[in-house]
């Protein structure tokens, strides 16, 4: 039952609850993943140098080892003989300075990063560094400013590259110094055995076989014991091969002895063989003067005779010439002709074609005429029958007239007599002229007349006096048209009387035509006649013509050719001729270069004679030298050098080391916030479940079944928190500081994992102590008797705070600022938590913000005002006084000032270990160049055993001026010397020295290096575009771009300051939310309260986070004191080889601390209100508690 | 119009599925310058009239109004601003803020509201002069309750609403503390509204309302009311 409860709780108050989990996750993971950085880093080492073999111990000898010699250090363990050198290479922009080594196949493997192992004796494989993806297949040239033994150990001049990669002898970015170029090493690059000439191995490395990891003491210990043992070997193997070199140089003396001798013999020989032959010469050439004469005399013979025959071909050749221009001359004549006669013959066709013409228009008129001749006799006939027709109808027509007339008049008289009958006298023509002017009286009778004669049945009678005048008048009509008729046939037979006559001429004129038709047609038959026989002469003529033309033309071909052969001839002549006189004068050439040939060789042999007999003697005294080296040769010097001299493998020990050392600072933080959210969060449980303690007592269940509630409460949370936290931790953190870190180390292969016994420490005590916590919190209350617990537990009383006793701050004061003030006080426990868990905070910003400010002006600082010169320029050879007044005036105004320096490499020894360190022998006078300073004030440079050192050495190997230190070169040749003087510089570590101790310690002190600033307004590239020009400068580095590559190292730091940075607010954030929480759900009754008597929500709200704000105050007012420790204490832990920070933190961080800190507990703030809107006052207030 | 209004008020609370009327129909007024107690058993919906009436709840459906104002048409802001000038609360459980003194306490409420009475003055009103410079747990139930009362006062309220005032206190304490609301509200002139399940202080009011079931059984008008040291329970 009791379980159910406590489950439900966690579910009621999920917030809580995961914000517990979320400490102690934090804690937890910030403290396993920093601790398991360090082991992961070396495991990652270890891996690294167990997989590429490394050595642990490597025996150089001044003088080599034989190649048998490896074998004997079997008995230690895997060893291999190796040649190593240091090379100017060629690469395409200026010579630099490569470490050339042997591919070795059983120690110190090289891992492949691209392309190919090399197979061939020229082919290498390349430092993945220095070279890029880009370079495969470029060729390196030894450069040739190396001297003579260096190039004589190598089989080939070039080589080619086939790959690039990785040497466990270089783990970190660094290369080590070298006595070649700017003294500083680029690179390496590694050979086949084959690819070295020599007999020999330059060093011996030796892995031995105790099977311990690198970086143990275990092993350590095992070296340290070998060590005796591999030094006497290493020793007697270099002692081996001195007898053998020395025997060998003997040998070699006697052999050049004899060879000498030998050679004197040849020699005479030789010069005897050599004078016959010259004598032989010499008669050649007087026997050859004499054939090249004759050869003349026959040549000058042929000349003439050939001139000769072809001026008579020419004549020839002109009289056929004046032949054929007469003939064509003829022809042109005949062609005219021709062209006349063919002109006549068109005229004469042309005449003939127009008197056809006419003809034929003749015979066509004459038919028409005809034709036209036949129809006008048809009309004719035509007419006359007309005639004849139209006379027979006029004769009957006046026939028909005069019956009617006669008719008439009988009526008349009839007429007239009725009348007279009637008493009316009149005669029948008065009758009708009265009738006719229409007398009344007469037509009345006239009527009655006709009307009588009518019924008297007379036929053809008029009825009344009307019809009988239309009667008159018909007949009258009649008689007209009678006479009318006539006339007109009476025309008519005029015109056709005309027409005949027509007629007749026509015929006349037809019969004219007949005959002169005919006559032109006989004209025509006889001129084409005319013109047939024309057209055959023509074409007699033009045949005539073409035979002469061909004739003509044969004629020219005939010609041509004679001309032609005359020319080949003559050309053939001359060729001839020619040739000869080339023959004779080659002749002449070789008799003279054999004359020459023979002067030289005279010469030649004379000075080869002499030659011999210098080589000879040269000979003799290389075998005097030979004989004084082999007295002079010393004893070998042997250096067993372990793995605490290689530079990277200190370094990565180094660097895990400042890992581990963070890890020791930062999670307590986390540890003392976890645990104090644990308590509070505890506290205000137990507390709220205080009455229901008293009832779960009342009831009878044991102090341990309630207080189970509360541990399985707390332990799972610490359990779930830590669990998550040593699993995350352990894989995020060692990332991102590898992350950092595989910058500077090539090799990857970082595995992280869960170290038990370190998940198991963390759990556990994370588990211990939220249920300690929690015990702790509990076992008071349930100390008390049911009783007491059931009543309500008395608020917290209020207290007056100091503050209040300063009566003009306090009265100032709004009352809910008291009671903030108040609070703060009243809640210990919680207090202290908040400045913590906000101080914190604010600390790790600040040491955030810090790291970025020591790294990220370290470059300004020690380029803008330590190392201030532009370029650094190296010589090919050691500087004198002439050389460097010609680079200057060669340089001219490209520069404003240079200084010439020796910088070489060396290793640096304070008895606590070995740093390799840039060794600078200056001349008075480089301020400006580079400042020598300490805090501002100048550092003067050192006198003689004396050394001017820079801080960040001094504070790495714990230096202070006056101490004595030893200096070391890359022979092994040592010095000690006195520190007189510290100076500030921030990258990479300088040793300044006098010449005179230079000198004493490491033999001429060679100047090769200048340091120049440019010219005011000229860039600086492109100023050391301009020295690299110049003779003797083998390359120029320009001050920028170094700047940029430290720049570009630095940057690495930047993750962990952004990882410190996100767990500083992490931090802040589940801080600020647990306490807020808390303090709301502990004051919903004075909140309620306060909104009960009209506070609004804005007031509200800032009476509760007022103090949140007063709180983050305090706390980031501590938070920066802690920050500056713990930014000191880091900077401390964080050693960088080589650059040394300048430990500061800039006003812009406190104030970026600050503000990262407001902003988080303000985002808290936000989150949390409207938590304050919920709170129901009804219900708030109803109860107590 | 009546100084304080009831018009068919109700109140009905969503429990999920279940609906609780805890009050409905409720009806009646109080006169200004009155002491109104409102009586009834546990649960009868007497302290929700009460909360609507400070303005910390708002009704379901019906009117409240305070001096011609509609109080439950009032936005949230306008009702934190009512209860900021115009009412003033006392609980059963006092509910001072216990890290302010008396006189602070008071003051904490008279600081945010116009023309308030002078903390001290009013702490001296309840007989508490002496004890200003203490913090609530230095003082007595009694005491307590009287640094409620000061507080409410001090805001010259238009109302005093009073839930319970003497549930937590005994018998002699209670009394003077009710004596202590009547004479000062007869003299301050303050319409006070009293919440009670005890009828037998009954007398003391002016206007007894018995509320039971949710809703007003009825509404006396006491002619003469008693002063509260003649009560007896």
């Amino acid at each position: 039952m009791l379980k159910r409860s406590a489950l439900r709780e966690i579910k009621a108050g999920l917030g809580r609850y995961l914000a517990m989990i979320a400490i102690i996750a934090l804690g937890v993971g910030f403290f396993a993943g920093l601790r398991s950085s360090r082991p992961a880093m070396v495991s990652a080492g270890q891996r690294y140098l167990d997989e590429t073999r490394f050595f642990d111990y490597r025996l150089v000898s001044t003088m080599g080892y034989d190649e048998s010699a490896p074998r004997r250090f079997s008995e230690f363990g895997t060893a291999e003989g190796s040649v190593s050198v240091d090379v100017l290479c060629d690469l395409g922009s200026g010579s630099e300075a490569l470490h050339a080594m042997t591919v070795t196949e059983s120690l110190n493997l090289v891992t492949l990063k691209a392309g190919r192992m090399p197979e061939a004796a020229d082919e290498i494989i390349a430092d993945s560094e220095r070279f890029t993806e880009a370079d495969i297949g470029r060729t390196i040239t030894l450069s040739s400013e190396n001297d003579e033994d260096t190039l004589d150990m190598f089989a080939f001049r070039e080589y080619t590259i086939t790959g690039l990669g990785m040497s466990p002898l270089y783990m970190n970015y660094e290369r080590g110094g070298t006595s070649l170029g700017s003294g500083q090493l680029e690179g390496f690059i590694c050979l086949l055995p084959e690819g070295f000439d020599t007999d020999y191995y330059t060093e011996i490395y030796l892995r031995l076989d105790d099977g311990a990891a690198a970086y143990t003491d275990e092993h350590e210990i095992y070296a340290d014991s070998m060590e005796p043992g591999v030094t006497a070997a290493a020793e007697e193997e270099a002692g081996a091969r001195y007898g053998r070199v020395v025997a060998e140089a003997e040998q070699e003396i006697a052999d050049g002895e004899a060879d000498l001798a030998d050679g004197w013999e040849e020699y005479r020989t030789e010069r005897a063989d050599a004078e016959a032959e010259l004598a032989e010469a010499y008669q050649d050439l007087i026997d050859g003067r004499a054939e090249l004469d004759d050869g003349w005399d026959e040549y000058h013979d042929g000349v003439e005779t050939f001139e000769r025959e072809i001026a008579e071909a020419e004549q020839e050749i002109a009289n056929a010439e004046t032949e054929l221009a007469d003939g064509y001359d003829d022809l042109l004549d005949g062609e005219e002709e021709y062209a006349n006669g063919v002109l006549a013959l068109d005229v004469g066709d042309m005449q003939f074609k127009a008197g056809l013409d006419d003809y034929l228009d003749g015979v066509r008129e004459y038919e028409e005429s005809k034709e036209a001749y036949e129809s006008g006799k048809a009309d004719l006939e035509a007419a006359e029958q007309e005639l004849i027709f139209a006379r027979s109808r006029l004769r009957s027509g006046e026939a028909d007239l005069a019956e009617g007339e006669a008719q008439f008049d009988t009526l008349m008289s009839a007429l007239a007599g009725a009348l007279a009958q009637h008493g009316i006298e009149t005669d029948p023509d008065s009758l009708l002229a009265a009738l006719q002017d229409g007398d009344a009286q007469l037509t009345a009778a006239v009527d009655m007349a006709l009307a009588f004669i009518g019924q008297a049945g007379i036929e053809g009678a008029p009825a009344n006096t009307e019809e009988l005048l239309g009667m008159r008048a018909q007949l009258d009509a009649a008689d007209e048209q009678l006479s009318a008729g006539w006339s007109e046939y009476r025309a008519g037979e005029r015109e056709y009387e005309r027409a005949v006559e027509q007629m007749e001429s026509a015929e006349e004129a037809l019969e004219i035509a007949e005959a002169r038709i005919e006559s032109a047609k006989q004209q025509l038959d006889e001129a084409y006649g005319e013109l047939g026989e024309g057209l055959a002469e023509l074409y007699d003529a033009r045949y005539a013509l073409e035979t002469g033309w061909q004739d003509y033309y044969d004629g020219v071909q005939e010609l041509a050719d004679a001309k032609e052969t005359l020319e080949t001839e003559r050309a053939d002549g001359e060729a001839e001729l020619a040739e000869a006189l080339q023959e004779l004068e080659d002749g002449e050439a070789d008799l003279a270069s054999g004359w020459s040939d023979y002067n030289d060789g005279l010469a030649e042999a004379q000075q080869e004679f002499a030659d011999a007999e210098s080589d000879l003697a040269e000979a003799q005294r290389d075998i005097d030298d030979a004989k004084a080296e082999l007295a002079d040769l010393d004893e070998p010097q042997v250096y067993v050098l372990g793995r605490d001299t290689n530079v990277g493998y200190v370094c990565f020990e180094n660097d895990s080391a400042i890992v581990e050392g963070l890890s020791g600072v930062f999670p307590i933080f986390f540890f003392l916030v976890a645990a104090l959210v644990c308590m509070t969060t505890m506290t205000r449980m137990v507390e709220d479940h205080r009455t229901q303690t008293g009832v779960l007592k009342a009831l009878g269940y044991s102090s341990l079944e309630i207080a189970a509630q509360y541990l399985f409460y707390s332990g799972s949370a610490a359990l779930i928190g830590s669990v998550a936290g040593v699993f995350a931790g352990s894989a995020a953190f060692p990332r991102v500081i590898w992350m950092a870190y595989s910058i500077m180390y090539g090799f990857g292969g970082l595995e992280t994992s869960v170290s038990p016994a370190l998940a198991a420490g963390s759990v556990t005590v994370s588990l211990a102590g939220a249920l300690g916590v929690t015990w702790l919190t509990c076992r008071s209350e349930l100390r008390e008797v049911p009783a007491e617990l059931i009543r309500p537990k008395a608020p917290a009383a209020g207290k007056r705070v100091l503050l209040e006793h300063v009566p003009f701050v306090w009265k100032r004061l709004k009352f809910l600022h008291k009671v903030s003030i108040r609070n703060l006080t009243r809640y210990k426990k919680r207090f202290f938590m908040m400045v913590l868990g906000i101080g914190g905070c604010t600390a790790l910003l600040l040491t955030g913000y810090g790291i970025d400010d020591s790294i990220g002006n370290l470059t300004d600082f020690q380029y803008g005002e330590v190392t201030v010169y532009d370029l650094a320029v190296s010589f090919t050879d050691p500087l004198t006084p002439e050389s460097e007044a010609e680079f200057l005036s060669g340089a001219g105004d490209a520069i404003s000032g240079a200084v010439f320096v020796h910088e070489s490499s060396a290793e640096f020894d304070a008895g606590g270990g070995a740093k390799s360190v840039n060794l600078v022998v200056a001349p008075d006078g480089v301020d400006g160049f580079v400042n020598l300073a300490r805090g501002g004030e100048a550092v003067p440079l050192p006198g003689d055993g004396e050394a001017v050192i820079n801080n960040g050495l001094a504070r790495s190997l714990g230096i202070s001026v006056g101490d004595t230190v030893t200096v070391r070169d890359s022979d092994m040749n040592s010095i000690e010397l006195t520190v007189s003087g510290i100076f500030d510089n921030y990258v990479y570590n300088y040793v300044y020295l006098s010449p005179a101790s230079y000198e004493s310690a490491f033999g001429e002190c060679e100047y090769k290096s200048a340091w120049v600033n440019v010219a005011e307004g000229r860039g600086v590239h492109e100023s050391s575009a301009e020295l690299l020009e110049l003779d003797g400068v083998a390359a120029v580095s320009v001050n920028d771009d170094m700047r940029d590559r430290v720049d570009a190292m630095m940057d690495s730091m930047k993750y962990i300051v952004v990882m410190v940075i996100v767990c500083a607010g992490a931090l802040a954030f589940i801080v600020l939310y647990n306490l807020t929480n808390i303090n709301i759900a502990e004051r919903e009754r004075e909140i309620a309260t306060l909104k009960v008597l009209g506070f609004y929500p804005n007031e509200t709200a800032s009476y509760v986070f007022r103090e949140n704000m007063m709180l983050t105050a305090i706390g980031a007012l501590a938070g920066l004191g802690l920050g500056r420790a713990l930014h000191a204490f880091v900077m401390s832990r964080i050693v960088v080889d080589m650059v040394c920070f300048d430990v500061r933190v800039a006003p812009l961080s406190y104030l970026l601390a600050v503000a990262w800190t407001f902003g988080f507990s303000i985002f808290v703030c936000l989150m949390m209100r409207p938590r304050l809107g919920r709170i129901d006052m009804a219900e708030s207030l109803k109860s107590i508690e | 119009m009546a100084y304080v209004e009831f018009r068919g008020l109700g109140k009905t609370y969503k429990m999920g599925e279940v609906e609780i009327k805890a009050l409905h129909d409720v009806d009646f007024d109080i006169e200004k310058g009155e002491i109104c107690i409102v009586v009834g058993a546990s649960g009868a919906g007497k302290t929700t009239l009460l909360n609507i009436l400070g303005g910390m709840d708002t009704p379901s459906c019906g009117t409240v109004s305070l001096d011609g104002e509609q109080v439950s048409s009032y936005t949230s802001r306008q009702l934190t601003a009512y209860r900021r000038y115009d009412v003033g609360f006392v609980f059963q459980f006092y509910n001072l803020i216990q890290n302010l003194t008396a006189l602070e306490n008071v003051e904490l409420a008279s600081q945010i509201c116009r023309d308030p009475m002078p903390a001290a003055e009013v702490l001296a009103k309840v007989g508490l002069a002496g004890r200003a410079g203490n913090f609530p747990a230095q003082l007595s139930g009694g005491e307590q309750q009287r640094v409620a009362i000061a507080r409410a006062l001090a805001k010259r309220p238009k109302l005093l609403l009073c839930d319970e005032p003497t549930g937590a206190l005994d018998y002699v304490t209670g009394k003077a503390v009710l004596q202590l609301i009547q004479d000062t509200c007869r003299a301050m002139g303050t319409t006070v509204v009293i919440i009670t399940h005890n009828q037998a202080i009954t007398p003391m009011a002016d206007r007894v309302v018995t509320v039971a079931n949710g809703t007003v059984r009825s509404v006396r008008l006491n002619g003469h009311p008693t002063p509260i040291s003649e009560i007896e329970w």
